[in-house]
């Protein structure tokens, strides 16, 4: 799968989910902070939105992981398998 | 070590929590004696007063089988290791940002496994610690009922004070297209621990005599609530209160 298209899903993910308007989703916006103010509870969500469209697992990843939209998407892209 | 090894150490746990605390249990209602005997994966939620609690609430629940989540520091105990891996339950690391117990959930209860969850994340004597939103979350994400508990008394061994269980309402979580999940979470687990504080003061009552069951007394849910003040018989468990709607004017 293309690096867009996984930053794509990820962002309908959050916006489906997360009920984050599309509009603040820039791929480098901060989740946790600033803005957008995603917390611990949020984190349940991405973990299991990624899991269920990647088959990647993230539990127990280190947060920086979680950064923004780019962070989720490297890490996608380098634990989905071929 | 399989199913029917955990099978022969829920019977014994279950055998031995009835005969050693004596557990008298009563059902809200109808409804929630339905839920007890139905097939769909639930996730109990109860107020924690007790490291015992995950033992007694989970044998009072038997016919439902719950895994309960536990703390990771006594998960990991040797001497309790085997047990509560055999019995069924899973770990949650309070000290740090765990989710793994959130996933291994999630695939317990697509597999047909009820859970059992103590909002509370801890003990507490006396006033009850303030529900964490965990359990809403797998709730609302999975489908599956949530079902609330409360228990009273403390853990008399043979003799003295029973410990009494009242399983209350069931209810499935949507949240409302307008809200952030992770906040429709934190309400419901702050609405939750208002009932289940609720249902503690019905069992009080209970205790004390204020309440008296009507019923026939081989129907268990035919105990008539609403004389305790300030019970809300037909409040929706799961209706959420939206930002629009905490605007509107209330209904008579």
């Amino acid at each position: 799968m293309e690096r867009t298209e996984v930053a794509a899903k990820i962002k309908d993910m959050l916006v489906e989910n997360l009920r984050i308007p599309a509009e603040m989703l820039e791929d480098d916006a901060e989740l946790f902070g600033g803005e957008i103010g995603l917390d611990s509870v949020d984190s349940l969500e991405i973990i299991a939105g990624i899991d269920d469209m990647f088959g990647v697992n993230m539990t127990g990843v280190d947060k920086t992981n979680f950064r923004d939209i780019n962070a989720l998407t490297n890490y996608v892209m380098e634990n989905a398998e071929a | 070590m399989g199913k029917g090894m955990q099978g022969i150490l829920r019977g014994l746990i279950q055998a031995g929590m009835y005969l050693a605390y004596r557990p008298k249990v009563v059902y809200k209602n109808q409804q929630a004696m339905e839920v007890m005997n139905g097939g769909a994966p639930v996730v109990f939620i109860c107020n924690h007063m007790s490291h015992k609690d995950g033992a007694l609430i989970a044998s009072v629940l038997h016919k439902k089988q719950p895994y309960f989540l536990i703390a990771k520091d006594w998960y990991e105990k040797k001497q309790f290791e085997g047990f509560l891996r055999t019995y069924g339950s899973v770990p949650v690391d309070r000290t740090g940002m765990d989710t793994s117990w959130y996933d291994a959930c999630r695939k317990l209860l697509e597999a047909g496994h009820s859970i059992l969850i103590f909002p509370e994340g801890k003990t507490s004597k006396g006033e009850m610690n303030a529900f964490q939103p965990g359990f809403a979350v797998l709730a609302e994400k999975t489908g599956a009922k949530v079902v609330e508990c409360a228990h009273i008394g403390s853990y008399h061994l043979f003799f003295g004070e029973r410990k009494r269980i009242l399983i209350g309402d069931s209810y499935t979580l949507e949240c409302p297209k307008d809200m952030r999940k992770s906040a429709y979470a934190k309400q419901i687990a702050g609405q939750a621990r208002e009932r289940i504080l609720h249902m503690k003061e019905i069992l009080e009552a209970m205790k004390s005599g204020k309440l008296k069951f009507t019923g026939d007394k081989a129907d268990k849910a035919a105990w008539e609530m609403t004389e305790i003040q300030g019970y809300e018989k037909d409040a929706n468990p799961a209706a959420p209160v939206s930002e629009a709607a905490a605007t509107e004017e209330p209904q008579q």
